[in-house]
């Protein structure tokens, strides 16, 4: 899980200069053989999370246990390991989130919130289990109240406004089969309004571009059909900038690589057609490295702690580059991509 | 977890840690078991209140119990409390949450709830926000939570009938760039003011004449470029500067273009100097921006520059690796837009450029492993590029199939004498 | 390494937990200080610093391991090294005050200081002479404690391997730090503000942009300079002067204020490697706790820092004694007769300062520095960065009127280093320079430096009337040329002296070489005495913890275990004063923000005061770099 603390050393305007490269030296170098995919550690390190109750960092958790079981769900069906978990313990689990107001907490007895509630459906739509919310419209109406008139959507009744909660809304009513004309358009709108001048995007509009951002943009356009408002060619430019000397991905200019956004990147890349704007291999060892081969799981950068959210990113990473034994990841969901097949998709035709 | 040291630890040190932990957790788990409890029964009370404050202490993350008490603010001490005693109240909140902030500063949460405590806070001081912001950005000049935040302080001093801040700003932005002109979140925040002020702060000297603020702005940028070739920032906020709308519709087309042509000779030079000290290799953001600017002509001029384009897009394929696809995508893009004659493939047969163009096309047409045609047939023109490039190794093509054209062209890739 | 060590130490001794089981547990429980031998626990961490501190025991321990003669700050680091290392360490000094020939004196303790120098009494340093004007109220001027003059002034890289050495020990948490990022060069009769740091570089009206780009250029590679050999190999021997001119197309003024303000090189004849490594050092400090590459501690320097691990050796079990010296040593039965006239059986090492007194005779130190301190009536703060309180002041080879050989370094110490009162400054200027030639070349740059103070702050009110009289204080030879000076500058006290040391100049980049020269062990004694150096000319802290070192292997076998100490994880500590801090904030009510309607009132919120210390502010206990910054964070 995103640690409370997170922390790594300042750059300096020295530092820059040398490029993060000088920090962070791939160090596998094996002639012949490349470094593998520890799948089966990754399988073992996930299965082992809900297992350390009596660690207090797993009780510090619980406001992210239904995102990181989505991650730890998702990485398992990637890696081919679906059956890992207990279908009815985890879909038991997600409706004992499920509140009154129809949303989703991210624990039992958390206040409901479009970032879980996401969560909830995708694990639900993977376990093939949405019939088990027992009232599909409160839980739409939960959603689209969460719209304000200029087409943004909050988080919560608390009003944080942010284009990673359009995509976490839109996302959702996408998964039930409930997007409307409403949502649709305002959507679009709002999310226009964030697009910069490097072809990047925004938490709202005049925020500054940021990749996370960029997939939650382009992501809710895609979903929404509405490819043909990017403009790719700068917008794929501005992602593949992205790349640092030592393969891995960064969020803006002048800040370190982080695996997590070997997905944001990656992902946005690979929806306006422009996958192969970055190297490959590059990138696949950065994953790789990242990597702890004694107890499984992936981290931010390598020989940091690992965690399930970067685990995730990792391999989704990976199989959007077609990495060998790996289940194909939808770019536009993060779902297997046989899982979000099963989504109806917009403009509903009937 | 973000930026935190990977440690394998041993058995015996686990059990030790949690051993140490032990008690804390149990504490934990009681308190949140009591707040979850109290919640559930909707009680809005000082007790309660407290519990809040122990609970986000140890977990600042924990976005229902900042929901929690909020809920109180509203349900109990609002009620109860005198106006004044209200805004005290508010007012140490806001020190507790400082506090957070200090030792969290990128969680979202606690953001989120100081925004909503000052919208709900009966005498919101705004202008005392912008000294906290100004603060936590000279710990952290990069993040975005504040720079984010500070947009939102500026709007709400703004709407309390101050008017427009956007020359404090701009004044802002200089300074964190004075700094460290690396700081593309800065450069970002100027390129946002900019436009405003240029259309409504005539009465300003600095923004009355458009070419010359632009002039100006160059100039600084031209001191950054020199001082450190490689910065992102600062080619990326130039590439603002030469494409928005503001200059191009804003100042005269003469104008426009003259800029751009000293802008082009002045990066054209340095990176001479670059490739001087570097054993001849070219400065990546150098030849980007050479590409930028004569697109930024032709486009102007209606002259063709698909040329100069194609020369540095082909060097930025040896000299940026990484994103060698991508250059490799622009270069069939420019030679897409070229009217291409036989006369033309003639003229330019034998040089390099022509070489990779004909490469470019067969890897994208033909898998060379298997000489299979994989995406659909060559329109006539790339054909016709192909019959001419196996000409010139004196094989005849005529008449054969596609396949049989192609294969015979890329046979001739590995050709040393290429 | 070559040759086999002595057989004494050819096996590593055993580790505090090999020998001493369980210190944690001795420290925790009442016996005060002194460790016993109890069950070993094998993982056994030592517990935070602060709330053990024990009173210093009263007698003196019959027997010991080491005994250290002399607390200054080579003999203290090594005094709380070994004892956390499990020795059973005495640590005494024949002076009645804390850092012996490193320390920190008093006005009054500095007047007997010289006086005792002049009359041979204090080895290794020479040709001392103090002098105070008669307009200063003497009595007053040494009864104020608010004086405190380093005999060996130093600054502190925010890089270095003294300043990871105090945050692994933790003996940080004892002092305060402050930024110093104001480096000034005389040239041309002008005081130039140095221009390289980036920003410095890109806000420069006056650089060319071609200037610019080869100063960034020249940064750039140094700060990677080792791995490209291929650049400065052929200059491996020759002077960095020349390697400069060729590869970075830098004009002469460039060059020097990167050799002696970036690098602080006391020759231009310094070679090109060694000149790298130095001005390396400064680059990688930059920004690494804040806009600035140097600190240095407040309330005085070295012996401020050697008190700091003389209490953290105290935490460890070293005992204390002030007022005391060996009085004879017998190497065969390894008993040493102390001052006051105990005994005591030393079963390793004795380890002595040059400066104390004892029976033996130390080694010839064959390097000069001439330092000569000043304090002045003047507050300085145009030399001052803003906020801060000290600065640099270099003035390299030929800018002064004598034609120096060698720079002349300078450190100017204000009101808020705690070091002098309100109003006035200490500037400790020195230089590698011998005999008569070294005194004039200080002569002449504090002259330089006064005069550029008065012209700068157009207040040159001069004052005939300061003329030296009988009732002034003169001690040893007087000052050439204070005639003119004093009559443009006032000040409070002026001390020169000679300070020996058998370190090599400009060592610190040659680390084999420095260990060598830093410590001699006396074998007619069974090798079991062993003499430290005084600190060498070094402006900076580095190659203390070499010589540390250096002394901590010869004594136990090995350095691998130096400081190699496990604290009990503190963040919990420091998570439960948050606890406390903030829900006192919130329960007292208008704490912090929003009380006063003032934006600066938020320093009371919790956010670091650009004077604070810098490094408490923001250090991650986990002693990497220090300074943090956030991870962008997003989840979904």
């Amino acid at each position: 899980m995103p640690a409370p603390k997170t922390q790594e050393p300042i750059l300096s305007p020295y530092y820059q200069l040398n490029g993060p490269s000088q920090q962070i030296k791939v160090k596998y170098q094996h002639p012949i053989l490349p470094m593998l995919l520890a799948k089966g550690k990754h399988i073992e390190y996930i299965k082992s999370l809900d297992t350390k109750t009596e660690d207090l960092t797993y009780y510090l958790t619980e406001h992210l246990r239904l995102n990181g079981t989505y991650w730890g769900l998702t990485a398992l069906c990637l890696l081919d390991a679906k059956d890992t978990f207990n279908k009815s313990d985890i879909v038991k689990f997600v409706m004992s989130c499920h509140n009154k107001d129809g949303g989703f907490g991210s624990f039992p007895g958390h206040d409901s919130h479009l970032l879980s509630t996401l969560s909830a459906l995708q694990i639900l739509l993977i376990y093939d289990s949405l019939e088990s919310i027992p009232c599909v419209d409160k839980l739409v109406q939960f959603i689209e109240c969460l719209q304000l008139p200029n087409g943004a959507f909050q988080g919560d009744r608390f009003g944080e406004i942010d284009t990673r909660f359009v995509y976490t809304a839109v996302q959702s009513l996408a998964i039930l089969g409930r997007l409307s004309m409403k949502v649709v358009q305002g959507a679009v709108e709002f999310i226009s309004k964030c697009k910069n001048f490097d072809g990047g995007y925004g938490s709202v509009p005049g925020a500054e571009s940021h990749s996370a951002q960029v997939f939650t943009c382009v992501g809710t356009l895609a979903i929404l059909n509405r490819l043909d408002l990017v403009d790719s060619e700068l917008t794929g430019w501005w992602l593949s900038e992205r790349q640092l000397p030592e393969g891995g991905l960064n969020g803006r200019a002048g800040k370190l690589p982080d695996v997590c956004y070997s997905w944001w990147v990656l992902s946005s890349l690979d929806i306006i057609g422009k996958l192969k704007w970055i190297d490959f291999a590059k990138l696949e060892s950065f994953i790789l490295e990242s990597q702890d081969l004694q107890n499984g799981g992936i981290s931010d950068r390598p020989d940091n702690m690992v965690d399930v959210f970067h685990t995730l990113f990792g391999i989704a990473g990976l199989s959007l580059m077609g990495y060998e034994g790996l289940v194909a990841v939808d770019p536009v969901y993060c779902l297997p991509c046989d899982v979000s097949a099963k989504i109806r998709k917009w403009p509903y035709t009937e | 977890m973000h930026g935190i040291k990977r440690t394998h630890l041993s058995e015996e040190a686990k059990r030790q840690r949690r051993e140490r932990e032990a008690s804390k957790l149990k504490q934990y788990r009681s308190l949140d078991s009591q707040l979850l409890d109290l919640k559930a029964s909707n009680q809005y009370d000082e007790q309660s209140f407290k519990l809040t404050t122990e609970i986000l202490t140890l977990n600042p993350e924990y976005y229902t119990m900042w929901n929690y008490r909020r809920d109180i603010f509203v349900n109990f001490h609002k009620v109860n409390l005198s106006d004044d005693q209200y805004c005290k109240l508010f007012d140490a909140e806001l020190g507790f949450i400082m506090l957070r902030l200090r030792e969290f500063p990128k969680v979202y949460w606690i953001w989120n709830h100081r925004l909503w405590i000052l919208e709900n806070h009966p005498n919101a001081n705004w202008k005392m926000e912008l000294g906290i912001v100004n603060k936590l950005l000279t710990l952290d000049s990069r993040n975005f939570h504040g720079w984010q935040y500070r947009r939102i302080v500026i709007a709400k001093i703004e709407g309390d009938a101050v008017g427009s801040l956007d020359l404090e700003e701009f004044a802002y932005t200089t300074e964190m760039i004075q700094k460290n002109f690396s700081n593309f979140s800065a450069w970002f925040h100027r390129s946002t003011l900019i436009p405003r002020l240029l259309s409504q702060r005539k009465d300003d000297p600095r923004f009355k004449d458009m070419f010359e603020f632009i002039s100006n702005e160059v100039m600084l940028l031209r001191n950054a470029m020199y001082t450190d070739p490689d910065d992102q920032s600062v080619w990326i906020y130039l590439r603002w500067l030469l494409t928005d709308d503001t200059f191009k519709t804003g100042i005269s087309q003469d104008q426009y273009v003259g800029l751009l042509k000293d802008e082009l000779r002045n990066v054209n030079e340095l990176n001479e100097l670059e490739a001087e000290d570097n054993g001849g290799v070219e400065n990546n953001w150098c030849l980007k921006t050479i590409i930028t600017i004569q697109t930024l002509i032709g486009e102007q001029t209606g002259s063709d520059v698909s040329a100069e384009v194609e020369i540095a897009l082909n060097k930025l394929i040896e000299a940026d690796p990484l994103r060698k696809n991508m250059y490799i995508d622009q270069l069939k893009h420019n030679w897409e837009r070229q009217v291409v004659s036989m006369s033309d493939i003639f003229r330019v047969s034998v040089t390099q450029q022509f070489f990779n163009l004909i490469r470019l096309t067969a890897f994208d047409l033909i898998d060379l492993d298997t000489g299979i045609i994989d995406s659909g047939t060559p329109n006539g023109n790339q054909r016709n590029r192909f019959v001419q490039f196996a000409s010139l190794f004196g094989s005849s093509t005529h008449g054969n199939s596609d396949t049989f054209v192609f294969m015979e062209v890329s046979s001739h890739f590995d050709d040393p004498n290429w | 390494m070559q040759t086999q060590p002595p057989s004494a130490f050819s096996h590593r001794r055993p580790s505090m937990v090999e020998r001493r089981s369980s210190i944690t547990a001795a420290l925790a429980s009442s016996t005060a200080g002194r460790v016993e031998s109890r069950t070993a626990t094998p993982e056994a961490s030592i517990p935070f610093l602060a709330g053990l501190e024990k009173p210093l025991p009263e007698s003196i321990p019959e027997e010991v391991d080491v005994v250290i003669c002399g607390t200054g700050l080579t003999e203290s680091i090594l005094a709380a090294a070994l004892s956390w290392q499990g020795s059973n360490v005495l640590h005494i000094d024949s002076n009645s005050y804390y850092g012996d020939s490193t320390a920190t004196l008093s006005v009054n303790q500095l007047t007997t200081w010289v006086e005792k120098v002049n009359k041979g009494d204090m080895a290794n340093y020479t040709d001392a002479s103090l002098y105070i004007p008669n307009d200063v109220d003497l009595q007053s001027l040494q009864a104020n404690k608010d004086f405190g003059i380093d005999l060996i002034p130093k600054i502190l890289f925010a890089k270095s391997d003294l300043l990871s050495v105090l945050i692994r020990s933790r003996v940080y948490k004892y002092l305060e730090f402050l930024p110093l990022s104001s480096f000034h060069f005389y040239e041309n009769d002008n005081f130039e503000k140095m221009h390289n740091t980036k920003a410095d570089i890109f806000q420069n009206q006056s650089l060319s942009l071609r200037t610019k780009r080869n100063l960034m250029k020249f940064i750039k590679f140094a700060l990677t300079w080792e791995t490209q050999q291929e650049l400065w190999a052929p200059y491996k021997h020759r002077p960095i002067m020349q390697f400069l001119q060729d590869n970075f197309k830098l004009e002469t003024n460039q060059i020097n204020e990167l050799i002696f303000s970036i690098g602080l090189c006391t020759s231009q004849d310094i070679t090109t490697p060694e000149a790298l490594t130095r001005i390396k050092r400064f680059l990688v400090s930059f920004d690494v706790y804040g806009n600035f590459p140097v600190m240095h501690s407040k309330y005085g320097g070295c012996g401020e820092i050697s008190q700091g691990f003389c209490r953290s050796a105290a935490v460890a079990g070293t005992t204390y004694k002030l007022n005391a010296s060996i009085e004879s040593y017998d190497a065969k039965t390894k008993i040493a007769k102390l001052s006051d006239n105990s005994m005591i059986k030393v079963n390793e090492k004795i380890v002595l300062s040059t400066t104390q007194k004892s029976p033996f005779t130390p080694p010839a130190s064959f390097y000069e520095i001439r330092r000569l301190t000043v304090i002045v009536k003047k507050s300085c703060d145009e030399w001052f960065e803003n906020g801060e309180s000290s600065a640099i002041v270099v003035f390299p080879t030929g800018s002064l009127k004598t034609q120096n050989k060698y720079a002349v370094q300078a450190i100017i110490m204000g009101e808020r280093s705690g070091t002098t009162i309100k109003g006035s400054t200490v500037w400790y200027l020195s230089t590698i320079e011998t005999g008569e030639k070294g005194k004039l070349d200080l002569e002449a740059a504090l002259e330089t430096m006064g005069d550029s103070l008065l012209r700068e702050s157009s207040l040159a009110t001069l004052d005939s009337q300061s003329m030296m009289t009988s009732s002034s204080i003169r001690m040893g030879s007087e000052f050439p040329g204070n005639i003119k000076s004093e009559a443009t500058l006032k000040y409070y006290l002026r001390v020169s002296y000679v300070q020996k040391t058998s370190i090599p100049h400009s060592d610190v980049v040659k680390p084999m070489q420095y260990r060598r020269s830093s410590v001699t062990v006396k074998e007619d004694q069974g090798g079991d005495i062993i003499f430290s150096s005084l600190p060498s000319s070094e402006i900076s802290y580095d190659g203390i913890i070499t010589t540390c070192k250096m002394l901590y292997e010869k004594i136990v076998g090995s350095d691998d275990d130096f400081f190699d100490v496990d604290f009990e994880d503190d963040e919990e500590a420091q998570q439960d004063e948050t606890t406390v801090t903030s829900s006192t904030t919130v329960t007292s009510g208008g704490v912090g923000a929003g009380a006063g309607g003032n934006a600066d009132k938020i320093d009371s919120a919790g956010l670091p005061q650009s004077s604070g210390n810098v490094i408490e502010g923001d250090i991650d206990m986990d002693d990497n770099d220090g300074a943090v910054e956030f991870a962008d964070d997003m989840e979904l």
